[in-house]
């Protein structure tokens, strides 16, 4: 799988990447919104996991604006904290899953599973 | 008049006038020594002095009761203001109080010996206790406002700092993870790494309890049957309580309906207290909890339900008992407790329109109490 992720957090990004690349998973990290679509302009990604919370542009603004443009890529929102507030919001822009950091690799590994098994449906 | 007194014997009055003026003139017959009445005996006084007589005995007794309706008058009115105007103050103090004003302008001193000065005696004491009951209240619900605001600043910060921490930890998690699913690792490294894991996940759990403290969790809420959430909370402590010693007692009240609250989050917190109790009871004390209708502590008319946890434990300093809810407050050792439960308990109960009460004495135990609105939450 092709798998964007995008996160002003280098940390979380240097995660994300040795999660997935052991997984045998092709990943690109960017740390901003705008980055992510240029990107993505570039060449599409089949999944995008997104942090909510980034300077200049949010997570949220990001993803409505890439289920708008490439709505067969599946988002997995990664906030701090899923307050009822984040969780209406990215259901609202059409986020595919959210996931809680901080996050175990399993954790992760799990979510993107469910996405990647639903994936046929799409 | 001569027939009456010479014919039949008889005396005779009447009044008769006389040359020119009145008289009051009496008649009685003269008998001689046989009994043969011989004549009249007669005696005239002239009416007019009699009438003078007469005119100033009304006179006097017209000024007496003139003078006597005055008295009675003077004599009433001193009664009424002895006795009916503290009756009026009474009154007016009374309607003071019902409008709010527990501290009615009027002067309340009488004889206190007197039945007014008992009354006014009395009425001052019931107004004292209710002055107390207000003070109390007015004391409790600061109390209260100013642990919300508490919890309010403090929630704010606590969603910053998790933030901001759960990005690093992230990286602690999934290094520590992935180091860990390597197969060449000598046994010494592998166990301080999963003592690492270990450590990362208590502060993971730290700061989700942060973050419910500052109360960002969503509720669910449903009619939920508070005495099944008991009996199933109470089955996950029985056994601690066993090992201990203790005896765990359920009291269930009668009538009880079912609240509108997220179980979930409720039995946490039943859990949390009841955990705190067993921790705070030595063995052969006991926990008992009791539930009952009650109407709001704080907002008149709304219906909920009481549920108490006491326990025959050490109980909790007085200088404690403000802090209890603080986050972080804890007297349990360290590594035994985050000082979170009680915070996050109160977060979740005041999330619910709920609240909690602490009633403790040192040495002979606490009963907390969370009510909670049938309702629900209300706005």
């Amino acid at each position: 799988m092709r798998i964007l992720v995008v996160d002003d957090e280098p940390i979380v990004l240097t995660c994300c990447q040795r999660i997935l690349e052991d997984q045998g998973h092709t990943v690109h990290l960017v740390g901003s919104a705008d980055e992510a679509i240029t990107v993505m302009e570039d060449e599409p990604f089949e999944i995008l996991l997104v942090d909510i919370k980034m300077p200049i542009r949010d997570g949220i603004d990001l993803v409505r604006e890439i289920k708008e443009k490439w709505p067969q890529t599946s988002v997995v929102v990664m906030t701090g904290y899923a307050t009822p507030g984040t969780i209406r919001k990215s259901r609202s822009v059409k986020a595919d899953r959210f996931i809680s950091k901080p996050f175990t690799p399993d954790e992760l590994l799990e979510i993107l599973q469910t996405i990647i098994s639903k994936g046929g449906r799409r | 008049m001569k027939t009456a007194v010479l014919d039949e014997g008889r005396k005779w009055t009447d009044r008769a006038f006389v040359v020119n003026d009145w008289y009051l003139t009496a008649y009685e017959p003269i008998e001689d020594i046989r009994g043969k009445r011989v004549g009249i005996l007669y005696v005239g006084v002239l009416e007019e002095k009699y009438g003078d007589i007469r005119r100033n005995a009304f006179t006097i007794f017209i000024a007496l009761t003139i003078l006597g309706m005055g008295l009675s008058v003077g004599l009433g009115l001193f009664l009424a203001s002895r006795i009916m105007r503290p009756v009026y103050q009474l009154i007016e103090a009374s309607k003071q109080v019902s409008a709010g004003n527990l501290n009615p302008a009027i002067d309340l001193r009488q004889a206190p010996k007197s039945e007014i000065g008992i009354f006014e005696k009395t009425f001052q004491e019931m107004l004292e206790s209710v002055r107390e009951r207000y003070r109390r209240q007015k004391v409790e619900s600061e109390n209260q406002l100013l642990q919300s605001e508490k919890q309010a600043s403090i929630g704010r910060l606590a969603a910053g700092v998790a933030h901001e921490i759960n990005n690093p930890l992230t990286g602690v998690l999934t290094f520590t993870h992935l180091l860990l699913r390597r197969k060449d690792l000598p046994e010494d490294v592998r166990k301080d790494l999963e003592t690492i894991a270990q450590a990362t996940d208590r502060v993971r759990k730290i700061i989700k309890g942060l973050l419910d403290f500052s109360r960002q969790t969503a509720l669910h809420p449903e009619p939920l049957n508070l005495h099944n959430l008991v009996r199933s909370t109470f089955a996950l402590v029985e056994n601690q309580a066993l090992v201990k010693g203790i005896l765990l007692k359920f009291e269930p009240g009668e009538n009880i309906p079912p609240v509108k609250a997220d179980s979930s989050q409720i039995q946490s917190v039943l859990l949390n207290i009841l955990l705190n109790a067993l921790d705070a009871t030595d063995p052969g004390g006991s926990v008992t909890l009791t539930s009952r209708r009650q109407s709001s502590p704080e907002k008149a008319g709304q219906q909920g339900v009481d549920l108490a946890v006491s326990d025959t434990g050490c109980g909790i300093p007085p200088e404690n008992i403000t802090k209890l809810f603080d986050p972080f407050f804890s007297t349990k050792e360290v590594g035994q407790g985050t000082g979170l439960g009680l915070s996050v308990s109160y977060g979740i109960v005041e999330h619910h329109g709920g609240t909690i009460r602490v009633r403790s004495e040192v040495g002979k135990g606490s009963t907390i109490t969370i009510w909670l609105p049938i309702e629900g939450r209300k706005g």
